[in-house]
């Protein structure tokens, strides 16, 4: 009796020990995280993104953070309050608040030169007659470990000091892009990293946003500006010829070009070769963000309605995603947290920017939902994936979904430009290889793929909401859907625009009946899981 | 008696006034040319056009007749999509097949049920030849099944043959304002 007494209050002791010791190395651990102060510089790169304008000092800045953030956070670049992301600012006053970042003001290029010298072997001259040229120093950018520079910079850059390591001014003047392209192939593929490839697309023209040249420079990428139309004749054959270079599930970084081909031309390409797209070229300070990490342990909680007790009512059921709404979109702005409301995932930056994601969950209220995108792991056409790398493009969304805590996944695939909808063959690989999942939305505009397995709903956009839809508009729209769907309940799944705000959503709503209920997203999956109004339909064959 | 003197440059205004009239109202009755849509006279039209995503045009041709051949064209990823429609003005019913696709002329993007989608149109025209009226009936699809449209299409001619208006409205819209759709005389 004594032995087992003995025995039983060696394991209580052992026990208050073990527990002693995890506290203690869990306020270590939290200690240490809170010790590690970032020290970095922050610069203005506010500008008119004209070629012949400010963009120099700005590829300039850009290239040079790309540089000095390869090994470490050092440099953050503040775009100014008109920038497309409108949420730089407000991050770095995040990651001071919450990540122990610290930092200083430069306001000079040869300041900013002059301190982070040591990472900078030179600089690269590029041609502001040939855009290209420049896309194309940002390749050689990240090889030769230079800063890119306008020819009017080079004196300053002589000045300092610095060595010419390449010069491209009126060397390509005799060669088209597709030719361009090619040289930059022939002499720099093999140096790239091959992990991610930069489409520098975007505004053309005299405009150039390369926001995230930073990233690629950092990671030694391919960068390149050619038509992903079918129609685009060489250029299209060279992008081919790079994709098919990549590895399945590698990411491409940066946007298609608003002059030369399309989104849907751009995804359906990179998904045929079952790429990532993650935009966009304006997307800044990457190469920043990847080095802030998560505090020890932290782990991605979201909201979730209330699914216990659900009831059908004979009302009209909407509720609201927003595209885009993290990075480019109205989470800054007017309403937020009013109403239920859906937020689109950039899923990729559980890997590559978690606090980035860490701030967005840290504010999100009860009413702010999250839902996993876009059609796979990033930005793909599931159409347009080979049907051998489907299952593992949905499997990576389905874990990405998971360790987000998030249960709702939506698709847009525009690779067929008649129809938004998908067949019943990849309906049920969604179904299949994302078991997690409670409901799937799809679409962009309307759609009509609606199915539902277990309870499980796979549903379409009923509605879109444009950037110039007046609230007049908007609700005659919604009137006239409730008239042409009479059964009750009816479920109007609701896409935004980044340009709405949640204001500008809850006026519409105020001119809608009592009919009109607004519920949470996953509320609303479970609601039309439990009572199916929609009738089951797949994308029409030819 | 009165001797009445008619001077050349007499002659030669009211020749030119009436030949001008004369153009005028050959221009009026002649819905015949390409029609490049005007977004900003526009209103209450698809969100797609208002928004300026969907580009849109109209090519109509007639045998002169009362037959009009009218060719909505939008655009699409893979370039310009037309679909026709064929009215015969205070002739019988026509029908018309619309090859699969989205009908932008719904907000909603409302699309019409099949790979091919039949629509019939009764067109009547009054005593006055810069207008003319068309009933068309055809179904969309919607989440819950299949919806049957009546739309009426007014089409209106400016008096000088430059600006056609179509007015349209249909069963399913509810207390709304006709969507106003304008268009301007191309090459």
């Amino acid at each position: 009796m004594k032995s087992v007494t003995s025995f039983m209050g060696r394991i209580i002791t052992f026990s208050l020990l073990a527990a002693i010791g995890l506290l203690i190395s869990g306020s270590q651990v939290s200690a240490k995280y809170k010790e590690k102060t970032i020290h970095c510089t922050a610069m203005s790169v506010e500008g008119n993104w004209e070629i012949n304008g400010d963009l120099p000092r700005e590829a300039l800045l850009i290239s040079l953070q790309g540089l000095v953030n390869r090994t470490g956070p050092r440099l953050y670049l503040l775009y100014g309050s008109d920038y497309d992301y409108g949420n730089v600012q407000a991050l770095l006053d995040y990651y001071h608040a919450d990540h122990h970042v610290e930092y200083t003001m430069i306001k000079s290029i040869p300041d900013a030169l002059a301190k982070f010298r040591k990472y900078v072997k030179g600089y690269i001259v590029y041609d502001q007659k040939i855009r290209d040229s420049i896309v194309l120093s940002f390749t050689a950018a990240g090889i030769m470990d230079g800063v890119v520079v306008a020819p009017d910079q080079v004196p300053m850059m002589k000045k300092l000091g610095f060595k010419e390591l390449a010069n491209y001014d009126g060397k390509f003047e005799s060669m088209d892009t597709t030719q361009i392209y090619q040289w930059a192939y022939d002499h720099f593929w093999n140096k790239c990293s091959h992990k991610e490839l930069i489409y520098m697309g975007g505004v053309e023209g005299k405009y150039m946003k390369p926001g995230i040249a930073d990233l690629g420079i950092a990671n030694r990428a391919f960068f390149f500006d050619l038509s992903t139309d079918p129609r685009g004749g060489t250029q299209y054959k060279l992008a081919s010829m790079l994709y098919s270079k990549m590895k399945p599930f590698s990411f491409i970084f940066g946007w298609h070009s608003y002059m030369k081909d399309t989104e849907h031309s751009s995804v359906t390409l990179a998904s045929h070769y079952a790429l990532r797209v993650e935009g966009l070229n304006t997307n800044p300070n990457m190469s920043f963000h990847r080095w802030i990490k998560l505090p020890p342990g932290y782990k991605f909680r979201s909201h979730h309605g209330d699914l216990k007790n659900l009831k059908v009512e004979n009302k009209i059921y909407v509720s609201f995603i927003q595209s885009d709404g993290l990075g480019i979109g109205a989470w800054l702005r007017p309403g937020r947290g009013q109403i239920p409301y859906a937020w689109e995932v950039n899923m990729y930056w559980y890997n590559y920017a978690p606090a980035i994601l860490q701030y967005y969950y840290s504010q999100a209220t009860p009413n702010d939902e999250f839902i996993g995108t876009l059609g796979g792991p990033s930005y793909m056409y599931p159409k347009a994936i080979p049907d051998k790398y489907r299952p593992t493009a949905f499997k990576m969304a389905a874990r990405l979904i998971k360790d987000l805590d998030i249960n709702m996944f939506e698709i847009f695939d525009a690779s067929d430009s008649l129809t938004r909808d998908l067949p019943k063959k990849v309906v049920d690989e969604y179904l299949k290889y994302m078991p997690n999942e409670i409901g799937f939305v799809n679409g962009y505009g309307p759609a009509h793929t609606f199915a539902i397995e277990d309870g499980r709903p796979f549903m379409s956009f009923d509605y879109y909401l444009p950037p110039t839809r007046t609230i007049k508009e908007a609700d005659a729209d919604l009137e006239e859907l409730a008239k042409m769907n009479p059964k009750r309940p009816y479920f109007i799944c609701f896409h935004v625009r980044e340009y709405t705000d949640v204001k500008g959503v809850m006026d519409i709503m105020k001119g809608v009946g009592p009919e009109f209920k607004i519920v949470p997203l996953d509320v609303f999956l479970k609601l039309a899981g439990m009572a199916p109004t929609f009738k089951t339909q797949y994308q029409f064959t030819r | 008696m009165k001797k009445y003197v008619v001077h050349s440059w007499t002659i030669a205004a009211v020749l030119l006034i009436s030949a001008t009239l004369l153009s005028c109202s050959a221009n009026a009755q002649s819905f015949a040319g390409t029609w490049k849509y005007d977004n900003k006279a526009s209103k209450n039209v698809g969100a797609f056009f208002e928004s300026g995503e969907i580009r849109y045009m109209l090519k109509i041709a007639s045998d002169g007749n009362g037959k009009m051949k009218i060719d909505h064209l939008t655009t699409t990823e893979a370039g310009w999509k037309t679909k026709t429609l064929n009215i015969d003005l205070n002739g019988p019913e026509t029908s018309s097949t619309y090859p699969r696709g989205d009908f932008y002329l719904f907000s909603f993007e409302a699309v019409a049920i099949g790979p091919d989608q039949t629509i019939t149109a009764k067109a009547v025209q009054g005593s006055n030849k810069s207008e003319f009226d068309v009933n068309l009936h055809y179904t969309v699809l919607v989440s819950q099944g299949t919806y049957d449209i009546v739309e009426h299409d007014h089409y209106q001619l400016s008096p000088d043959g430059n600006t056609l208006t179509v007015t349209s409205t249909r069963n399913s819209r509810v207390e709304d304002e006709p969507a106003v759709y304008v268009f301007q005389r191309g090459n």
